[in-house]
């Protein structure tokens, strides 16, 4: 049997689902404990709308690229590993990376006819243990970085304010500079996504208002995305 | 009205820890699902190779299952730690969408009331990357590889332009930060593309940068940016 019909089988898909119910469940309860006790705190309905929308509009983008990058995934190990393997701790370069290492130390290549169902299974289990680090170490070590958070601070909103942007500022500013560097055709879409932003935030800040946080960075993003576009 | 800190602290923060680590411990079983149904169909790998490709894939994902939760936990808070190395995407998804719904709620990044927004901010990013996945996978790879391939190329300059718009959002927001944050993260990536980190073992080389920019930020901003009498990022203009 081709390792594909073993890989896209309703088995698969049965045995991939509940982890991706897994994540989806997590997300339901903590928003709802959310909402419960954000309202508690004064947090209105208002603000729980706009953060909704936000995040909505900018999930968008982001989720057709992992898409795309799920097809050359779909192709070499079927569609209910590429699905649950996406959805569920990976990330698309992590995975893909994984499931060649495998191939090869099976002595095969992905997407070519050296792959059979004992490749295939030599892939799912490279993929499926290699990605235990991060959960593990979330689980356990999340409250206590926490902690380490409220030491590095001593109590002090401002020096909480520095710790919060810093840590933002310091990885985009290294995954922009890692993208743009050496000049590419990718330096161009940072170029125009950089310029968007920086005037749409710094012409709210000025004026006031309110919609340049919310739709920014979705405007930004596909800027970005068509300048780059022309210098293909 | 109740103490919103006790609120937080004493309500909300004990019910994440509780429900986010058993059921991202529940996470390490479940992951093993396809495996399992492999071995149920009579389907075993040689074992040689996947213990090979494990050597392989960890020696050079290894150190990013502790660099990469510590790094991206500011950003994150506790709840989206827990949501976000649940589910995967951080750098590309999870962490723009926790800062852009915590900006456009106007509250402070990382304070109790800006990790409850990044919690909803997260989860809706959940639901949607779940749903679009889970419609291309069923609409399938055929759909996809009609895509023109100018079309694919576009799409991967998408990635570029989000992260150079997150750090122009962050320039704005803490311009006197900036002056520190920027230069550090700038040298560091630049100068290790240069060969300035070659005495350095190749493994540790990207790690270093991604730690050295985020935590060479914070440091020095805490280190000349703060005592001045500011009681408040905001005010401090950071």
């Amino acid at each position: 049997m081709d390792y594909l019909e073993i890989a896209n089988s309703p088995v698969m898909w049965a045995a991939c689902t509940p982890a991706i119910v897994l994540v989806l469940v997590q997300a339901a309860m903590f928003t709802k404990k959310a909402m419960k006790d954000g309202k508690r705190m004064g947090i209105t309905d208002e603000q729980f709308k706009t953060a909704i929308s936000a995040s909505f509009t900018a999930s968008i983008g982001p989720s057709i690229v992992i898409l795309i990058g799920m097809v050359s995934l779909l192709a070499s190990v079927g569609g209910p590993l590429s699905w649950m393997r996406l959805a569920y701790i990976g990330s698309v370069t992590f995975e893909l990376g994984a499931a060649d290492k495998a191939a090869t130390a099976a002595g095969a290549q992905l997407g070519t006819s050296s792959m059979t169902a004992e490749v295939f299974a030599c892939c799912a289990w490279v993929m499926c243990i290699c990605c235990l680090g991060w959960i593990i170490v979330s689980a356990l070590f999340t409250d206590k970085m926490d902690v380490l958070r409220a030491k590095a601070s001593g109590g002090s909103p401002e020096k909480l304010a520095i710790i919060s942007a810093g840590g933002t500022m310091g990885a985009f500013s290294y995954m922009t500079f890692d993208r743009a560097f050496p000049l590419n055709v990718q330096t161009y879409a940072a170029v125009i996504g950089f310029v968007v932003m920086f005037v749409l935030i710094s012409y709210g800040k000025k004026s006031g208002a309110k919609w340049p946080a919310k739709w920014g960075m979705t405007i930004a993003m596909f800027a970005g995305m068509l300048g780059g576009a022309f210098f293909l | 009205m109740e103490n919103k800190h006790e609120v937080f602290s004493k309500d909300f923060i004990p019910y994440i820890i509780k429900w986010g680590r058993s059921l991202n411990l529940f996470g390490v079983v479940l992951v093993f699902g396809p495996c399992i149904a492999l071995a149920m169909m009579g389907i075993f790998p040689d074992w040689t190779a996947v213990g090979l490709g494990c050597i392989m894939q960890m020696s050079s994902s290894g150190l990013f299952y502790v660099i990469e939760p510590i790094s991206y936990f500011t950003a994150l808070g506790i709840p989206g730690t827990y949501m976000s190395f649940l589910s995967g995407n951080i750098g590309n998804l999870r962490v723009p969408c926790s800062v852009i719904a915590q900006e456009a709620v106007g509250v402070e990044q990382g304070s109790e009331e800006g990790t409850i927004i990044a919690t909803v901010g997260i989860a809706v990013s959940i639901v949607v990357n779940t749903v679009i996945l889970t419609l291309g996978v069923v609409a399938g790879s055929a759909v996809f590889a009609m895509l023109p391939q100018s079309v694919k190329d576009a799409f991967n300059l998408l990635l570029p332009a989000l992260f150079a718009s997150m750090a122009a959002n962050s320039i704005v927001n803490n311009p006197k930060l900036a002056m520190y944050g920027v230069p550090v993260a700038g040298i560091m990536t630049i100068g290790n593309k240069f060969g300035m980190l070659n005495f350095l073992p190749s493994l540790l080389r990207t790690p270093v940068v991604l730690l050295v920019s985020v935590f060479g930020t914070i440091g020095l901003g805490m280190a000349f940016l703060t005592g001045k009498g500011n009681t408040k990022g905001e005010d401090a203009g950071l």
